[in-house]
């Protein structure tokens, strides 16, 4: 089953799927990711490791699509998910055809990704930073409206100002899940554990 | 692409959008939930059976015009259906190939009508998708030796299992025997040797040039055999064409804005206009009105009903050609 994670850039949505990993009881994360040239690369990393390798601090990391497979024993059930981390979309038409081939990329997954994982950072709603909720999150809001499969992640409920934040995001999106989140603190994880689980199951 | 107006009609050709600057990703995504909900809402009304031939037909007998081309489709449709019947029967069957011209000029409904014969092939089990990839040159032909096979090969993938409608086919042929455009032609003619069952193409361009692209190509003449004539609309059927429109936008026409809108387009039918007698046409005199009524209706100092906020009068399309 794959899940992918999508949103701005900057908003902690590679953050969450290797905290998530650790939460899931996971000591390793499996990537594959694509070395260039058409082929594979697997890689397997210690989560500290693919905390510090793969999330950026200011500048967006994730630079290409990478895949993570997940695999772990719920209670006498084994689940395997195939988690897909994408680069963080910038609202506005990208100059760079690389760019917007990376942005069809990652809507490609929107579409063929039973499971949706929207992930907004509520504590820069209002601000001018490129992780600021915009017009790209409403769209992907209704798009998710009668997916099943579809949740809102308001990431970052950590931080100053995240709960005016998440009511604005209330007030905006109607008829989705939205799950207030903090990969620091893991608020919320059990909540997304169980929703996952009821996915896969 | 300020000129072609239209919409992306399958997530294939929205992520393509994407890739070549035509749409913000916001734009996009809401694209995405419009078709992917569109496709949906089509299973769910059948309850997971697929849409009815039945179905498209009727949506194609509600276009305005277009009586010729109505009648050659429900042919196509009878020719399938009873071949489907007779190999059921045991009996022999033709292999017919579906591959067609749309002559016509722009405006006159062509890429509607491509669509919908994606979907009715899809119904009648003649392709697995029935989608639609609508490409002009320049997504086909490249700038060196090979990349127009490539270009070429990868808007082929995107559009097997549905329609492949080329637009202003004939300017493949454009720059003689060294352009790239021929190497376009043959790697499509190859395809649809190798995706016969997968694989609806459709040229589409002005019948002069059309009929210019196929004599200059006899090789294409006979592996497109489907000829389909779209002729400019008459003033009858642009007024209907009108009306249509401007209710889709939640406006009237008043009795004296038929009148003179049938006289204005009998007076200069097919004559002078560049757009004479395509819906582009239409379109452009509704625009023109309905920025002129509001300018008339902000001028006025008495509270506006619903039906003056509806209402347009011929005094609002009068000199909106140009
Ligand atoms: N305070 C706080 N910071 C967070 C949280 N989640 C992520 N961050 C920080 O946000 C920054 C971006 O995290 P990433 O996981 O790299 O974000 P991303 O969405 O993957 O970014 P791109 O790959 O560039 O799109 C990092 O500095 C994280 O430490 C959170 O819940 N609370
Ligand atoms: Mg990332």
């Amino acid at each position: 089953m794959h899940l992918v994670t999508i949103g701005k850039p900057n908003v902690g949505k590679t953050l969450l799927l290797i905290n998530l990993a650790a939460y899931l009881g996971l000591s390793e994360v499996r990537l594959e990711m694509p070395d260039g040239e058409g082929g594979q690369q697997v890689k397997r990393l210690s989560l500290d490791r693919a905390r510090r390798d793969l999330m950026s601090w200011s500048a967006p990391r994730t630079r290409a699509i990478q895949t993570a497979i997940i695999e772990t024993l719920v209670g006498r059930q084994r689940i395997r998910l195939v988690a897909i981390d994408t680069p963080g979309i910038h609202e506005g038409i990208a100059s760079h055809p690389d760019q917007r081939h990376l942005v069809a990329l990652t809507l490609e997954w929107l579409i063929r990704a039973p499971m949706i994982v929207h992930v907004v950072d509520v504590s820069a709603v209002g601000s001018q930073r490129p992780e600021a909720p915009g017009p790209l999150d409403l769209a992907l809001a209704q798009y998710g409206q009668r997916l099943p499969g579809y949740i809102v992640v308001a990431n970052k409920m950590d931080k100053l100002g995240s709960l005016e934040g998440l009511r604005a995001i209330r007030d905006a999106y109607h008829e989705v899940p939205i799950l207030p989140v903090s990969c620091i603190t893991r608020r919320g994880f059990r909540d997304l554990k169980q929703w996952m689980l009821h996915m896969v199951t | 692409m300020a000129t072609r107006d239209v919409t992306p009609g399958s997530p294939e050709e929205i992520l393509h959008w994407v890739e070549q600057g035509r749409l913000a990703p916001d734009e996009a995504v809401l694209w995405l939930a419009q078709v992917t909900k569109a496709t949906e809402a089509k299973r769910d009304r059948t309850d997971s059976t697929e849409e009815t031939a039945d179905a498209v037909l009727a949506e194609l007998d509600r276009m305005v015009g277009l009586s010729e081309i109505k009648r050659v489709v429900h042919d196509i449709r009878a020719f399938v259906e009873v071949q489907a019947l007779r190999r059921g029967a045991g009996l022999q069957v033709n292999q017919q190939t579906w591959h067609m011209v749309f002559s016509g000029a722009p405006g006159t409904g062509k890429t509607t009508v491509a669509r919908l014969i994606g979907r009715l092939f899809k119904a009648l089990n003649v392709l697995p998708k029935g989608h639609m990839v609508e490409v002009e040159r320049a997504d086909l032909v490249g700038e060196y030796i090979g990349h127009t096979a490539q270009k070429t090969r990868d808007v082929i993938k995107r559009a097997l299992g549905g329609v492949l409608f080329i637009d202003e086919a004939y300017s493949l042929a454009r720059g003689g025997e060294k352009d790239f455009g021929k190497e376009a032609i043959d790697t499509l003619v190859a395809a649809m040797e190798n995706y016969r069952e997968e694989l609806l193409v459709i040229l589409a361009g002005y019948p002069d040039e059309m009929a210019w692209f196929l004599n200059t190509n006899p090789g294409l003449m006979s592996r497109f055999p489907i000829r389909l004539e779209f002729k400019d609309y008459s003033a009858v059927d642009m007024v209907h064409i009108a009306r249509r429109m401007v209710r889709e936008r939640d406006y009237i026409l008043s009795q004296d804005a038929e009148q003179g809108l049938l006289t204005l387009l009998s007076d200069n039918e097919g004559y002078w206009h560049k757009n004479a007698g395509n819906a582009r046409m239409v379109r452009n005199l509704l625009e023109h009105a309905i920025r002129r009524q509001a300018v008339r209706l902000v001028g006025r100092n008495i509270p506006l009903s619903r039906h003056d906020l509806m209402t347009l009068t011929w005094s609002d399309f009068e000199g909106g050609l140009d």
